[in-house]
This record gives C-alpha cells, sequence and structure tokens, in this order.
C-alpha cells in the first residue's frame, strides 16, 4: 500500500511541475545521468449529431443531441538508461498512461441515459477505462534492435483503410472510420526484433523483423460497441443471448509473423510480409444446444485468427513529382457470412452452424503529390494522398451476406465478389503552420460517400479543432451503412 | 612589510595589464546602430542594412580575438594544400577526380580550396566546399530549437528536435568507414516536443554522383515511414519560416544541380559569431566533443538594444573576405525565386542569404551566426552553425533555429541508425 501511495504521490507531483509550464513543451527531470522526459495530454471531445436517426439504429437520436462526450488524459514518460557505444547498447523505455471517460450515459441525452440504465453494469465498463496504455523497454546495439513491452506495430502503405496493417486490434466503439487510425490502435504485448542485413546483393538496407505477441497472454481483440452506444452497427437487439469468443489461449492463436523490407535500386522501398493475427469483426455462427442453461439458441461470436501473406512497395516518379505506392495481400481462410452455413436455424434447420473460409486478395494503389497553389498558399505547399482499394474473392460465393439487416426487411446485406473505394486526403497550414485545414474523402463507386472536413488550431499549449463527419449514399453499402450517424465535433487539447 | 609591498605591487601590475587587455578588446567592438549605420554599409546585404538603420538591429561590430581560418578542422587545413587542382566537376555538378574522370571513394576536407573568379564552375565549386565543411566535422548530433518570433507578439512557440547526421567525405574519419550505399551523408531529425508533434521525423540520403535524394518521414499518426518527395524542399519546415533548403553551412542544403549558380560579386562582408573568443570545446565520456554552449545561452536569454525581437545583440560582428553568390532554382515549381548568399572564401560557411520570390520581389533575409571551437589543450578545432534567423520582411515574422542546448561533433553515431530499420526504430 505504501508504495502504491508513494508511487502516486511521485505520479501526481510530476504531472503538477509538467503541468506549471505554460508551453506544450515536455519537460525534463534530471534523474542520475539521463534525464526523464514527462509529456502528454489533456483532451475533451464533444460531437453533436446532425442527422435523425433511421432504419435499425437504437436508440433514436433527434438531430443536434449530444452523442460524444469523451474526456482522454495520456501521459507519457520516455528515459534513455544507456547510450550506445562500441561496447555497450542503447536502452530505454517508454511508458504511456491513459485514462478515459465518455459522459454522455451519465449527463447526456436521456436516450443514453436510458441505454445505461438497462444494462449498467457493461455500459459502465464501457464509459471509461485507466490503462497502462503502452510500456516498453527498446535495446539496440548495431544492427540489432528488440522492443518488448506494450506496443503499437504498423506495417504497409496505407492511409484511411487497413490492409498489411492489421498486427494491433482497432477499437472502433467511439467513432470507427470517424478517427484516425492511430487513435483506434489498441497496442497489444509483444517482442518485436529487427535484424539489419544492410546491403545485399541489388538490395540495400536490407532488414528483417519479427513479432510475437503470444497466444497463451491477455489476447486484445476489436472490442464491439454495445448495443445502444452512439457508434454501434444499426441492428436490432439480438433476440438471442450472444456469447463472445476469443482465440483459445494457446501458442497456435499467437499474433506472430516477419517482415523483409529493403531498398532496390536506391529507390524502389519494398516489403515482403507473412504473419498471423486476428481478425477485427467477429465471425457469426448461430449455435443450437438445447442442453445449454439460456438455450437453445445462441448467437456465437467468434474472433478467428487468420494468416496474411502480403507486400509493398514506393518509389518517387520523377515525371509525376510524386510518390507511388503500393499493397496486396492475400487474407487465408477468413471468415466470411453465409447464412445457410452460419445460422442454419434461420431456415429451419435445427443444428449448429459453421463458419465458412475463403481466401481474400485486397489491394491498394495510391500517389502521394504535394504542390504548390500560391494564390491559396504562399508559404506552404498543398499534400494530396490518393488511394484506390480493392477487395475481390476469387472463390465467391453468391450467398455470401455482410451479418447486418437491412431496414426494413431485415434480410442481411449483400457482401459483392469485388469491392472498391477510392479515398483522398489534403492538407496544407498557415498562420506559421498552427493552422491546419484538412479534407478527407472516402467513396465507394457503389453509391456511398465519407467525408470529413476539419480545420486544427494551435496557440501552445492549446490545441482546438472542428470537424465535421459527414457519410451519405446507400445505408447497404459499405460506409454507407453508418449514413445517419453524421455529426459535428469539437475538440479541445491542452498539452504538456 | 617590504614583502606584502612588493607582493601587492605585483598584484595590482597584474590587475592593471587584465583591464588594458579588457579595454583593448572592448575598445574593438563598436556599437552599430541607426546613429551610425555608415559604418557597415557596402558590408551587408541592403535589407539587413535597412534593419540597422531603423533600429531593427543593433550591431557588436569589431575583431575577434582569434584568426578563425587557423582554427579550421587539421585535415581541412591540410586539403587546401592537397586538393588544389584535384577535382572537377562533370555537366551534372558532380564532382570527379581530374586524374580518372570518376567519382572519389573518399574526399578530404575540402574538395576546392583553389577558386578562380572566371571558372563557370566557381560557384557550383564554393557551395560544394560549403558542404564539405559541415562534412569535415564529422557526425553531428544536437538539439535544436525552433523558434518562432513575431514582431507583435514576440516570442510565440518552440519546436523541439534532435538532429543526427554522418557524412562520408570531408572528416578524415569517414575515409575508413563501410559505404556500399555510395552515400555522401546522411542525417535524421526527430521532432521530441510538442506533445502533438513528437515523434515526427525525416530521414535523408544523400549520394554520390548524380542520384536524387531519398527522403523517407515517419508519422507518428500513422504509425510508419512514408517516403516522401523531394519536391517539399522549399516548403516551410513546421509551417516556420525556414525551408528545408536553408539550412546547409552555405544557408542551403538541397541538390547543387538543381540550381544555377553564379558568383556575382567579392568582397567584405560582416559575418555574425558568438563571442570575440573560441567556445570551449571538451571530450564527454564517450570520447565525443561537446561544445559549452552555457555563455551561448546566457546570450540568447538577454533582451537587448534592438528593437525587432529576433535580434540577438550579443553576436559579435566581423569583417570577412566573401564571395557573393546567386543562386537561381532551375525547378519551376521551386517556392523561391532568386536567392544571394554571402560565403565566407576562407572558412566556406556562409553569412547571409537573402532571398527572392518567384516574381522577383524580396521577400526573406536569413543570418547565421557561427561558434569557433576549440579545446583547452589546443588540439582540436571545430566549428558549428550555432543559430540561424530567418525574417520574412511580409509577414514580419521569424524563425531563429538555435543548436545551443547540445551540440556534439565526432558524434559516436552507429551506421545503422540511418538504415530503414534503424530509422523505425527512432521512433515510437
Amino acid at each position: 500500500m505504501k508504495v502504491v501511495k508513494c508511487s502516486l504521490v511521485a505520479f501526481i507531483f510530476l504531472l503538477a511541475l509538467a503541468l506549471m509550464q505554460n508551453t506544450a513543451n515536455a519537460a525534463y527531470f534530471q534523474i542520475g545521468d539521463n534525464p526523464l522526459e514527462v509529456k502528454g495530454k489533456f483532451q475533451a471531445r464533444l460531437s453533436w449529431r446532425t442527422v435523425e436517426s433511421e432504419g435499425f439504429t437504437f436508440p433514436h437520436v433527434a438531430r443536434g443531441n449530444m452523442v460524444q462526450e469523451r474526456n482522454l488524459a495520456l501521459i507519457e514518460f520516455n528515459q534513455t538508461l544507456a547510450k550506445q557505444t562500441d561496447t555497450t547498447a542503447e536502452v530505454k523505455y517508454h511508458l504511456v498512461g491513459r485514462f478515459l471517460y465518455d459522459g454522455i450515459y451519465d449527463y447526456g441525452p436521456k436516450a443514453f441515459k436510458d441505454v445505461r440504465n438497462s444494462n449498467k453494469a457493461e455500459i459502465d465498463n464501457f464509459k471509461k477505462d485507466a490503462d497502462v496504455w503502452e510500456a516498453y523497454v527498446d535495446y539496440t546495439k548495431g544492427p540489432v534492435f528488440f522492443r518488448v513491452g506494450r506496443q503499437n506495430l504498423s506495417w504497409g502503405e496505407t492511409d484511411v483503410f487497413r490492409l498489411l496493417d492489421r498486427i494491433n486490434p482497432l477499437d472502433d466503439t467511439f467513432g470507427g472510420s470517424f478517427e484516425d487510425l492511430d487513435d483506434r490502435r489498441i497496442p497489444i504485448w509483444m517482442a518485436r526484433g529487427t535484424y539489419n542485413l544492410g546491403n545485399v546483393g541489388p538490395i540495400s538496407s536490407l532488414s528483417l523483423e519479427g513479432f510475437l505477441n503470444p497466444g497463451m497472454g491477455d489476447q486484445k481483440v476489436s472490442p464491439m460497441a454495445p448495443f445502444g452506444t452512439p457508434y454501434a452497427f444499426p441492428a436490432p437487439a439480438s433476440s438471442v443471448p450472444t456469447r463472445i469468443h476469443t482465440p483459445e489461449k494457446t501458442f497456435n492463436s499467437s499474433r506472430m509473423g516477419v517482415r523483409l523490407q529493403g531498398v532496390l535500386a536506391d529507390n524502389f522501398n519494398f516489403s515482403l510480409a507473412q504473419y498471423q493475427t486476428i481478425t477485427d469483426s467477429p465471425a457469426a455462427v448461430v449455435t443450437f444446444d438445447p442442453a445449454a442453461a439460456g438455450g437453445p439458441v445462441f448467437q456465437d461470436l467468434q474472433y478467428k485468427t487468420e494468416w496474411i501473406t502480403g507486400g509493398s512497395i514506393n518509389f518517387f516518379e520523377p515525371h509525376i513529382g510524386g510518390v507511388i505506392r503500393a499493397e496486396v495481400a492475400m487474407f487465408w481462410n477468413e471468415p466470411v457470412f453465409i447464412p445457410e452455413i452460419n445460422a442454419p436455424v434461420l431456415f429451419g434447420d435445427y443444428r449448429t452452424g459453421d463458419i465458412p473460409k475463403k481466401n481474400v486478395l485486397r489491394y491498394m494503389v495510391g500517389l502521394d503529390r504535394n504542390f504548390w497553389v500560391r494564390t491559396l498558399n504562399d508559404k506552404s505547399m498543398f499534400n494530396v494522398f490518393f488511394q484506390y482499394f480493392a477487395e475481390y474473392y476469387p472463390s465467391y460465393d453468391d450467398r455470401m451476406k455482410i451479418p447486418l439487416p437491412k431496414f426494413p426487411t431485415g434480410e442481411f446485406m449483400k457482401q459483392v465478389r469485388y469491392d472498391q473505394k477510392l479515398t483522398m486526403i489534403a492538407f496544407t497550414n498557415y498562420m506559421d503552420g498552427t493552422l491546419t485545414p484538412q479534407l478527407v474523402i472516402a467513396y465507394d463507386p457503389r453509391g456511398s460517400w465519407m467525408y470529413i472536413p476539419s480545420i486544427q488550431k494551435f496557440i501552445d499549449p492549446w490545441v482546438f479543432k472542428v470537424a465535421y463527419y459527414g457519410i451519405t449514399g446507400k445505408p447497404d453499402v459499405s460506409v454507407g451503412i453508418l449514413r445517419d450517424r453524421d455529426q459535428a465535433s469539437f475538440t479541445i487539447s491542452r498539452l504538456f | 612589510m617590504k614583502v606584502s609591498r612588493r607582493l601587492g605591487m605585483v598584484f595590482l601590475s597584474m590587475l592593471l595589464m587584465l583591464s588594458l587587455a579588457v579595454f583593448v578588446s572592448a575598445a574593438e567592438l563598436q556599437r552599430i546602430d541607426r546613429t551610425n549605420w555608415e559604418t557597415v554599409k557596402g558590408l551587408l546585404p541592403d535589407s539587413a542594412l535597412k534593419w540597422v538603420q531603423s533600429g531593427d538591429m543593433v550591431l557588436k561590430y569589431g575583431a575577434l580575438d582569434y584568426d578563425p581560418n587557423e582554427v579550421l578542422p587539421t585535415w581541412v587545413m591540410e586539403s587546401k594544400k592537397e586538393n588544389v587542382g584535384k577535382y572537377k566537376l562533370t555537366a551534372k555538378k558532380a564532382i570527379v577526380e581530374v586524374s580518372t574522370g570518376k567519382a572519389p571513394k573518399f574526399i578530404k576536407g575540402i574538395p576546392f580550396p583553389d577558386i578562380k573568379i572566371g571558372d563557370p564552375d566557381a560557384a557550383d565549386k564554393v557551395m560544394w566546399n560549403t558542404f564539405y565543411m559541415r562534412d569535415a566535422n564529422g557526425p553531428i548530433r544536437a538539439k535544436v530549437e525552433f523558434r518562432f518570433i513575431g514582431r507583435k507578439t514576440g516570442y510565440e512557440r518552440s519546436i523541439f528536435l534532435d538532429w543526427y547526421s554522418k557524412p562520408f567525405g570531408g572528416y578524415q574519419e569517414a575515409e575508413n568507414w563501410p559505404n556500399k550505399d555510395d552515400f555522401e551523408s546522411v542525417n535524421q531529425v526527430v521532432v521530441t516536443s510538442p506533445f502533438d508533434m513528437a515523434g515526427t521525423a525525416q530521414m535523408t540520403w544523400r549520394y554520390r554522383g548524380e542520384k536524387e535524394d531519398m527522403l523517407n518521414g515517419y508519422v507518428p499518426a500513422i504509425r510508419r515511414v512514408r517516403r516522401l518527395t523531394p519536391a517539399g524542399r522549399s516548403d516551410a519546415m513546421f509551417g516556420s519560416d525556414f525551408a528545408r533548403d536553408d539550412a546547409g553551412y552555405g544557408l542551403y542544403d538541397g541538390a547543387i544541380a538543381t540550381f544555377k549558380w553564379k558568383i556575382i560579386g567579392e568582397g567584405e562582408a560582416i559575418g555574425g559569431f558568438r563571442g570575440t573568443k573560441l567556445e570551449s570545446v571538451k571530450k564527454n565520456k564517450d570520447g565525443e566533443w561537446e561544445f559549452d554552449f552555457r555563455l551561448a545561452q546566457q546570450d540568447f536569454a538577454k533582451k537587448g538594444d534592438s528593437s525587432a525581437p529576433w535580434f540577438i545583440d550579443s553576436t559579435i560582428w566581423t569583417k570577412r573576405p566573401v564571395w557573393i553568390i546567386e543562386g537561381i532554382p532551375k525547378d519551376p515549381y521551386y517556392n523561391y525565386g532568386r536567392q544571394i548568399m554571402y560565403v565566407d572564401k576562407e572558412l566556406n560557411i556562409g553569412y547571409w542569404k537573402v532571398i527572392y520570390d518567384r516574381t522577383g520581389k524580396y521577400w526573406k533575409t536569413l543570418q547565421m551566426m557561427w561558434g569557433m571551437g576549440q579545446d583547452a589543450q589546443k588540439t582540436v578545432n571545430w566549428n558549428a552553425a550555432l543559430r540561424y534567423i530567418i525574417i520574412d520582411e511580409r509577414s514580419q515574422h521569424a524563425t531563429a533555429v538555435d543548436v545551443s542546448h547540445q551540440y556534439i561533433t565526432g558524434a559516436k553515431i552507429d551506421s545503422n541508425q540511418f538504415s530503414l530499420a534503424g530509422f523505425t526504430t527512432l521512433c515510437k
């Protein structure tokens, strides 16, 4: 108890000292030869729904109602314990504490208070969190690097949507695609190592990287938003009990993989990767078990592992003055949803379903370009990143569906054989880098759009951001599934 | 009594001699302000002269207590003899050996100690010398502060970053380093503060010969290394008044071949130094040479008589022989137009850069302050680009880039750090 109290006192003391700075710069405390860096942020975000709820969305929230009052505190510690010399390694650590609380269930619209009242335990657990968010130690000696601890690892070349970058689970419960990918990534406990092989034949800067997140430990998965929360998928409450199954705690369920990356002909950055991860969305199967308590029918959501083989490349193309990047990956035996197989009960066939699997090919081609539009900004360039995403099922089955019901019929949405999306991110900055307008657009040619214009202003040590998140288009196409979730947000952050 | 009187006399004499020495040094420093600006007319760009005339800038003008040409790294001094006539430039402005026509494996010190004004490549050679003068200081590890300063607002904010660089030429020890990639130099910039920018990083691989630079950036928001285009070199760094190409010993850090260079004059100009005396440099426990910039930090914190909030009055301005060089970008999309650099003929460092926009109108002026360092035993000499100040006259805003927090030359930086894998390990 004494140790905990002392640690808490020390933590509060350090935090107070750091906050005494009236600028957004880190605070440093000299401990022995190596300074301890302390920094972080407090953030509050308010979001208001700007369209009326429709379809299966629950609860129905009128336009203008608050749907998010999210408070976040991050405090980060960094210290180098030993510097690399000819005989010694560099050792340093990184620690981030995260504290989270969403107030809409306590003082938001009545609809969300009612959601909490009807499901107190789950919502009370969902609305707040205090965690050691990241905690790792780095070891570097010559060509060898290890990072062990709770961390994020991101491979691949894509923005907005993930392709090869599926190592860490994502938390989509507080905004889904509305939120930056990095804000949604959930760090996991892993050991990661890199060995720099240097020049090998025509390849320079060749390196081998591997990681292991042991399946025997606490396997984090992408959480599902509880029924009735603002960013849950639109679906009626399940009429049968729902059970969630994470992978078995065995080594075979580990997230693990290797990647080779290097540079070819001094221009082509490439990578090849093979890894096992856990699917972002659980596979749904309906179980028929008359003997089970609460039965006989259950909706079982099972998080499955899957292997991914892929690669990426980027290079500068001088004729167009931009960077071209591409990524391709085969997702082996990815669980799919075929109602007749996953949920035979729905068709009067009273038996437990199965989880069919298909290989899925996903790829992206992108172009990054920055250029001057001096009439609009004579000091900073405009940066524009384009991407074309595609998804293809080589062994497509006409019966494949997305396990979400169409309104009002309740029939499942169609999974197409070949799906595509286009994205664009554009931004520049003004006022000496303190004002950043940005536009993100995602378009599905089958008929849905997502657009996120935002503007951010930095007034040391505060950051203010105003954003609009809009979705339009068909309610059964891609992002259009969430087309009644348009919102405006205001975020204020205090950095230290 | 007799003994104490004698001792007293000796003490008094010493005191007198000391005060004379101080008096002599102080007497050599003249305050230049709006009342006597004519003293420095013709010794600095017109844009800077206007600052003195208006009271924006007050100068301390005079002689240094040392000859900076005598405190260059040994291998630079040697190269001034050994490299005469040894190298030439190709049509694409790459350096080759005169004897073989091939790119040299290693260049010691500066490649072109003998600049001749009639040489059509003279200006390119001066710029190459400035590149190698920086490289001659070996691997550098520094803590850099970007200070944003407005005329009305004063100090606004800072961005802190770590700088790492490793040359493969110029510096004596580099001759023995493996360099299969045929790099000319490599460098990394990693932002450490404020919180929302921390982790943003950029790595540049500059190749020998005619290959384009390769730039990679680490973006914390996507937690990945992202390939960058070279087109952004005239873009504002972190939204500051400073572009990536404004760095470098010659006030230009891009590819030499992307500009048309011409010597448009030579003569004398005043260059800025921190103090009349050499900076102290000490070997740290890792065998690296660390500048002791505590005095510089004290100087930078003082508010002087200059009315513009971005000038440091403690800079000592001294007359130096310079080349005046004009650079015009070949890239039609480069954000700057014509630029005029004032580069020291002997030291191969820059003092002033005047920047015009693409329509030919005057836009910014960049000035540099230097620190020349020597250890107590006078065995090694180093120099540091201590402070850049760039003033955007249209917006009346300046950015000061300051390395006084930590500056280490001869730094022990493992080459693996500059690989793609090593780059990602710097990042979160």
